[in-house]
């Protein structure tokens, strides 16, 4: 095994480590209030204050499950061509929030927006599949429709909805440092568990289904079932990547990552590795530059993201599309 | 036991027909060829056998078995056109791709010594073992194609499929590539292969068929003709191919043998 496979398998599970006995505790509720009181003294001793701050040890916890289930079913998108998809899903999730806000502002209810959010993502991928079904193809012209077409909608429900006066919709678009409440963490906890329980026990259909999907019909694999599997795992991820990274930016968790790893790694599943390692470095890096300048939390990972596929592609001295 | 029946099979896309009346049988340990000009049906013939298309009418059985019955994947190799696989820029080592010959058997869990054996012996037989920690997408198109190959072997796979298997493969890969299927045949492997190069299946397949639309000759690769205008549009169900001469092996190319 090379010294960088060896390298990024150590980094993968230092990070499986940090989320079965961090992470995941503090998205459940279960962190005992120790571990947060010596975390903000030892953030304090080294001058900074960052973890003495409730709501963002909910970012963080947000943003590296956000960084492991991006990449993840990122792997399988990207290869398959399938890009767009992300973006799309991240629109019609918008949609989502903002009928969501509808709802609020007509009939007073006390509405989870990432859970009208889910729900309407959901649907929109379903509509994508049975788009995709019919064409026989997820064409760009059927995507772009249903892309624009969902913006549209939601625009149409914020006005409806009483406009800006309910919601912050510019954090849903542009992501948010802070919108992420205990609700909210426990809730992407369970999509973690869900998504990374989901490809690991599909794992093998869906590489084959990736690699070469009429072959893999060919021996009888359920290509249609497992395409419906990954896009509406496709549409949880997006909608709890919104919240940090914001609709515009989302779908850059699910790609860049894995351009860049998909450059160095030799092998399927060290690339996978290598994209979870990318993804969460990204969204560390971009969460702790953001609280120090006060810089949009979404952009800022995107741009180190895009930084770290820069240097794959000088160190490799390749592209993507020949690598 | 046949390995593949097909029985007055018609397919058509939105109404417009691609395949007409086609009747074939391939006995098992046979060496079938699929000839016939672009646009004939061959891709959509094949699609059909593998029950990746419906028939609008008619019946296909695999190993004795209807085709919306079947669901024995292990036991059919198939090796595609290399510019249909989507995930060309997947970053899959030569060795990933040749387990996954081991899928169907194993889609869930860990792969056992069997399969390891398998995979190792795939690589061996199809002589690509020194690639096996290369990627993929950094091979030649011919040696990709043997990693394809590599994938079915591993499948231990009792009938193998090919479409247009070496197209954009160089003369020598080519020759190579044939040969060892040669060799896959003799040791017992059904092979049906489809390919628009006229002169390489009938130097490699036992029978061959003939399709444009319906069959147009259906009989022994020896016996095609291959200075047969093969290239005739619309040869309806019952009608004698132009055959420059050689009618009497073209006349019953309805007829299932």
């Amino acid at each position: 095994m090379s010294l960088f496979a060896s390298s990024v398998r150590a980094a993968t599970v230092v990070i499986a480590l940090a989320v079965g006995a961090v992470f995941l505790p503090i998205a459940f509720g279960v962190m005992p209030e120790g571990f947060f009181e010596a975390g903000c003294a030892a953030g304090q001793s080294v001058g900074s204050s960052f973890f003495c701050y409730g709501f963002l040890w909910n970012t963080v916890t947000t943003g590296v499950f956000i960084g492991i289930m991006g990449p993840i079913i990122g792997m399988f998108l990207v290869h398959r061509e399938m890009a767009l998809i992300g973006e799309t899903l991240a629109h019609t999730a918008f949609a989502g929030v903002a009928f969501g806000t509808l709802l609020l502002g007509v009939s007073g209810w006390d509405v989870r927006l990432l859970g009208v959010a889910i729900v309407v993502a959901v649907g929109g991928a379903l509509a994508v599949q049975g788009l995709a079904d019919r064409t026989g193809s997820y064409g760009d012209v059927p995507i772009a429709i249903m892309l624009v077409g969902s913006f549209a909608v939601g625009t149409l429900f914020i006005d409806l909805g009483g406009g800006f006066a309910f919601v912050d919709i510019n954090s849903y678009l542009f992501g948010n440092i802070s919108i992420t409440d205990d609700r909210s963490v426990t809730l992407m906890g369970v999509l973690l568990l869900t998504v990374v329980g989901v490809v690991a026990a599909a794992y093998r259909p869906l590489v084959y289904i990736t690699f070469d999907e009429e072959t893999a019909q060919a021996v009888q694999f359920n290509v249609g079932g497992y395409n419906l599997v990954l896009i509406v795992l496709t549409a949880l991820v997006i909608v709890g990547a919104m919240q940090i990274l914001g609709v515009i930016l989302v779908a850059a968790m699910l790609v860049v990552p894995v351009a860049a790893a998909s450059l160095v790694a030799n092998g399927f599943k060290d690339a996978l590795y290598a994209s979870i390692v990318i993804g969460v470095g990204s969204v560390l890096a971009g969460i702790g530059l953001s609280w120090v300048y006060s810089l949009r939390p979404g952009a800022t990972i995107v741009v180190i993201a895009i930084g770290m596929y820069l240097l794959a592609v000088v160190s490799t001295n390749s592209t993507l599309s020949t690598p | 036991m046949s390995a593949l029946e097909v029985d007055d099979v018609t397919f058509g896309y939105g109404g417009r027909p691609a395949v007409e009346s086609v009747s074939v049988s391939v006995a098992e340990g046979e060496f079938f060829g699929l000839v016939g000009p672009n646009g004939s049906g061959k891709t959509t013939l094949l699609k059909l056998l593998l029950g990746i298309l419906r028939p609008d009418s008619g019946r296909i059985a695999v190993f004795g078995e209807s085709i919306d019955e079947f669901n024995a994947g292990e036991r059919i190799g198939y090796v595609p056109q290399q510019s249909t696989r989507r995930g060309r820029t997947m970053p899959l080592t030569v060795r990933e791709v040749v387990a996954m010959g081991r899928y169907p058997h194993r889609p869930f869990g860990r792969f056992g010594d069997d399969d390891t054996a398998a995979i190792d012996e795939a690589l061996q037989q199809v002589d690509i073992d020194s690639l096996a920690d290369r990627r993929l997408s950094r091979l030649s198109g011919g040696q990709q194609q043997r990693v394809l190959l590599a994938r079915a072997v591993a499948a231990e796979a009792e009938l193998l499929v090919l479409d247009e298997p070496t197209v954009g493969v160089d003369r020598e890969a080519r020759e190579s590539f044939f040969g060892l299927l040669d060799r896959l045949n003799s040791q017992g492997l059904t092979t049906v292969l489809v390919d628009h190069d006229l002169q390489t299946v009938v130097e490699h397949a036992d029978r061959i068929a003939c399709l444009n639309r319906s069959l147009s000759y259906l009989g022994p690769a020896a016996e095609f003709d291959q200075s047969t205008p093969f290239v005739q549009p619309n040869i309806s169900v019952g009608e004698t191919a132009v055959d420059g001469g050689a009618s009497s092996t073209h006349a019953n190319y309805n007829t299932p043998l």
